[in-house]
């Protein structure tokens, strides 16, 4: 006989041999010798871990006459017309390429006959996922009440893609993923009746290689066997799978540890010229790493023992930090997936290799917060050491005067964002000099323009009254003028000296500190002051540089978001940049 | 038409091969799969052939009897190609070959079809040849080709003893190049560094005016570099003409900027791809921040996604050469750095 390959050559061939799958082999086994036998199954699981080689020993079991317990002979004419494909009894079914629904209805003619030798006339739907909407519609009435003596295997690995209908019509037995260890041993199984040779470790390196499909395992250990000349090492292994040892592995988790790129390209040249695949070199990485990981977090935790040296990961865990060891997971694991569809995959892997390495080279935002959150810490000491120059967040009137006014009795050539530190003179042109000097000068010059009107005044007003009521003053500038109040969003009252009121506009705003400077935008405001505080008011206007924050506008103003809120729930988000004025 | 001994590179693959040949352990079903270009359809129609061989010698076909001059001419009756029909190959094609492994082989004692491009199989195609895949009714064997196995169904993947063919190192590629197409030794070295590791690309470079559009792409690179947006929109444009010709300057590119990151990290130690410039890529990267490197890197390998996945080629490169132009610290990069 032709030569066959390890995995239909040794396919199980009673219960005992199926491994991994006690949970299932167990209840079939019970129902064998209990006679208790349902009419439809759904068996499911990944590949390679034994749905239709668990379909054929039960189907054997159930139609041996001479059966040692729940075990099937495997002597008997049926069970061998079995084994061979070749019984009346027990048709294979492969749904994939008789997906329609007419052959469904050609098996509904047939399987109203009677067994020709057995106990029972056994169905086994393979790839049963691949069936058409209608041809699943069409088998639901026979799936649920077949004839006496008929019964059914559904076997897929994909049983998402099976109508409720189905799902619930069938006992349904989930297969597991085979565990390395199970894998290994039912390869030392095989390695002994093929009379192959092999090493522990070529075994332990194929295990983990067939995530958990044991079909896989046995085609490795087949090509290997090729390879090698009947017997099986693992550098053999390495070999096939294009993977590369664990000393290399080891070796760049070091140089990632360290963080020196370097060393670290150095090495994928060389894996390079020994013609490993980079993407699969990728994948064990980010294996490796996790496992390093795991360590990590759950020190002696089993992860490591596939990886067969767990004193190395823990010195090589302790080396990195959780955040770095996390991080550099995300970038290796993402770098796999690039790599998939690009034409220059080395370049890919490199870049990201050079990415772990280097903290500070980051495409994303977390490397902007640190930094922001560096520039903050730094702000704090720095303010902390000058003590007065304090940016208060909120101008809260009463305690700690806000910095204009500090600054300008001084004449102190300070403005606002040279008090405020580094972090905003920084981000201003390097021309931005002279500009800095104006907002200084320019309100002097039209402080002059008013004139002093105390003499004429009915009370004594004070800038904080001004300040407590502004929001007020501005919210009936809302209602009366619209258009005007919209130049009105960052303005502020600065100074104030009898019934003369400077009001300030940041810098940026030159063109609404004009508009509310026309003669007849300025005289309205006048007169609402008037309104507000008794008196005959004058108003000016002028820049300020650097930020003020305003002050909370009062509630009456935020009723609608209360509102909203209240109705649709959620949360208000504040525009960091104070734009709400313009994003109208 | 190559023996499998004549192969370049691919040692280890070829030796399974042969051996599985030899020791009569051929198994039904074989993936090869690899990056495009390195030789897997050569090699399974090598291998083909020296299956189909009356007279194998050491698992290589011998190249004079009878099945083996059919099989070189494409007209062995039981050599079967399956090529994309389309885009894709389709249920109908694989049903056509489920009839057909039924039958005997007409002369020899085996049956083989090749199917090229296996990820191109639809879902349906896929899933239809499953069960033959596994069992194959008499002596049929499958050699599925793929350069993108991840695109596979796992199922298929594990019914198949997965070949994988890796790029070919960079001094046994040159060394073919010179024996089997007759290059200069210089000539063969530089195609090959900049093939990554495929034959078929290598051959490529090697042909015609590539050399000159090399020089033409770091021309451009150079004028870039000192470019104001008018002149880069104008060479973008230019570029544009066609999407080929888009597509391999922007692999030059990458080649190039790849180049200065490892010369600016790792020190040009002999993997650069032009390996002929390495003076000038030292000094270069001398300007350049490793940051500012990948980000240019990642922005040409997004330009080169956006191009394949069909976006307006000239808008692209606009794009590109905008954040390209102006050099080392370009309007792209941003001031908090």
């Amino acid at each position: 006989m032709a030569y066959q390959a390890l995995y239909r050559e040794w396919r199980p061939r009673t219960f005992g041999e199926i491994i991994g799958q006690e949970h299932i082999t167990r209840t079939l086994k019970n129902a064998v010798e209990s006679g208790r036998v349902g009419h439809a199954y759904l068996f499911c699981g990944t590949r390679g871990t034994g749905k239709t080689t668990t379909a054929k020993v039960f189907t054997k079991a159930l139609n041996c006459p001479d059966r040692e317990g729940a075990e099937p002979c495997n002597r008997c004419s049926s069970c061998t017309a079995i084994n061979e494909g070749l019984s009346v009894d027990v048709i294979e079914v492969d749904a994939a390429s008789n997906r329609g629904i007419d052959e469904i209805r050609d098996l509904r003619e047939k399987i109203k006959f009677a067994p020709a030798a057995g106990n029972f006339r056994i169905y086994i739907i393979d790839e049963v996922h691949m069936l058409t909407h209608e041809a699943f519609n069409a088998l639901l009435k026979t799936l649920e009440e077949p004839p006496r003596q008929a019964m059914l295997i559904l076997a897929t690995t994909e049983p998402h893609k099976i109508p409720l209908t189905i799902l619930s019509r069938c006992q349904r037995f989930d297969f597991r993923r085979i565990v390395p260890s199970d894998i290994i041993q039912r390869l030392k199984e095989v390695i002994a009746g093929a009379k192959l040779e092999a090493e522990e470790e070529a075994l332990r390196l194929i295990a983990r290689a067939a995530e958990g499909g044991l079909r896989d395992a046995l085609s490795i250990l087949d090509q290997a066997a090729s390879f090698g000349g009947m017997k099986v090492t693992a550098g053999d292994v390495h070999n096939i799978l294009g993977t590369v040892r664990v000393d290399a592995l080891s070796r760049m988790a070091g140089y990632l540890a360290a963080a020196s790129a370097g060393p670290a390209l150095t090495l994928v040249a060389e894996l390079t010229k020994e013609g490993k695949d980079l993407r699969l070199f990728a994948r064990e990485m980010a294996g490796y790493l996790r496992a390093l990981l795991l360590d990590k977090l759950a020190p002696g935790a089993s992860a490591a023992e596939v990886w067969d040296d767990p004193a190395q990961m823990a010195n090589l865990a302790a080396e990195f930090s959780k955040d770095g060891l996390l991080r550099v997971v995300e970038l290796i694991a993402a770098a796999e997936q690039d790599m998939k569809w690009s034409t220059m995959p080395g370049v890919i892997l490199e870049l990201a290799l050079v990415k772990a390495c280097r903290a500070e080279v980051r495409g994303d935002m977390t490397a902007l917060y640190s930094r922001l959150e560096a520039v903050e810490e730094k702000l704090k000491s720095h303010t902390g050491l000058k003590g007065k120059t304090m940016v208060t967040r909120e101008a809260q009137p009463g305690e700690n005067k806000p910095l204009w006014e500090k600054s300008r009795p001084a004449k102190a050539p300070v403005s606002p964002a040279q008090a405020a530190g580094p972090s905003v003179a920084k981000n201003k042109p390097a021309g931005s000099g002279v500009a800095r000097d104006t907002p200084v000068e320019r309100p002097q010059r039209q402080e002059q323009g008013i004139k002093d009107p105390a003499s004429d005044s009915a009370g004594e007003v004070t800038l904080e009254q001004v300040k407590g009521a502004w929001s007020e003053i501005i919210n009936v500038l809302r209602k009366e003028r619209l258009p005007l109040y919209h130049n009105y969003t960052k303005a502020f009252p600065l100074t104030l000296r009898g019934r003369g009121l400077v009001i300030g506009f940041p810098e940026e705003e030159a063109l609404a500190r004009e508009m509310a400077g026309r003669p007849d935008h300025k005289k309205y405001l006048e007169e609402l002051m008037g309104k507000f505080f008794d008196g005959k008011w004058q108003v000016a206007f002028t820049s300020y540089q650097g930020r003020i924050n305003l002050p909370e506008k009062d509630r009456a103003a935020r009723a609608p978001v209360v509102d909203v809120k209240k109705r649709f729930g959620g949360e208000e988000i504040i525009l960091d940049d104070d734009s709400e004025g313009t994003l109208f | 038409m190559l023996f499998l001994r004549e192969i370049v590179g691919h040692r280890q693959v070829i030796n399974i091969l042969l051996n599985a040949i030899a020791y009569g352990r051929v198994s039904h079903a074989y993936l090869f799969s690899g990056p495009e270009g390195v030789g897997k359809e050569t090699a399974a129609f090598a291998f083909a052939r020296a299956l189909l061989c009356s007279r194998p010698g050491s698992g290589d076909a011998c190249g004079e009897c009878r099945e083996c001059r059919q099989a070189e001419n494409r007209n062995h009756p039981d050599l079967q190609w399956v090529q994309p029909a389309g885009a894709s190959i389709k249920i109908e094609q694989i049903r056509s070959v489920q009839r057909k492994t039924a039958y005997l082989p007409y002369q020899g004692n085996r049956q083989i079809f090749i199917i090229c491009q296996a990820e191109t199989m639809t879902e349906q195609a896929a899933n239809c040849l499953l069960k033959t895949l596994e069992e194959p009714s008499g002596n049929t064997i499958f050699i599925l080709v793929s350069s993108r196995p991840q695109a596979l169904l796992p199922t298929i993947l594990s019914r198949c003893q997965q070949v994988s063919f890796h790029a070919v190192p960079v001094s046994e590629l040159a060394h073919g190049l010179v024996s089997l197409h007759g290059l200069k030794a210089e000539d063969a070295l530089l195609s090959a560094a900049l093939s990554g590791g495929s034959m078929g690309r290598a051959l490529l470079y090697s042909a015609g005016s590539f050399q000159d559009e090399r020089g033409a792409a770091y021309a451009l690179i150079k004028e870039l570099a000192e470019a104001g947006p008018c002149r880069a929109l104008e060479m973008a444009e230019k570029c544009a003409e066609s999407r080929e010709k888009a597509r391999f300057m922007l692999e030059m590119l990458t080649c190039w900027y790849r180049d200065l990151l490892v010369s600016r990290e790792a020190g040009s130690n002999g993997f650069l791809y032009n390996q002929d410039r390495a003076a000038n890529l030292e000094r270069d990267a001398e300007c350049f921040e490793t940051s500012r490197l990948v980000e240019i890197i990642e922005n040409i390998e997004a330009t080169k996604n956006k191009i394949e996945a069909s976006a307006n080629t000239r808008l692209a490169l606009e794009a590109l050469f905008l954040y390209l132009s102006g050099g080392p610290a370009g309007p792209g990069q941003s001031t908090a750095y």
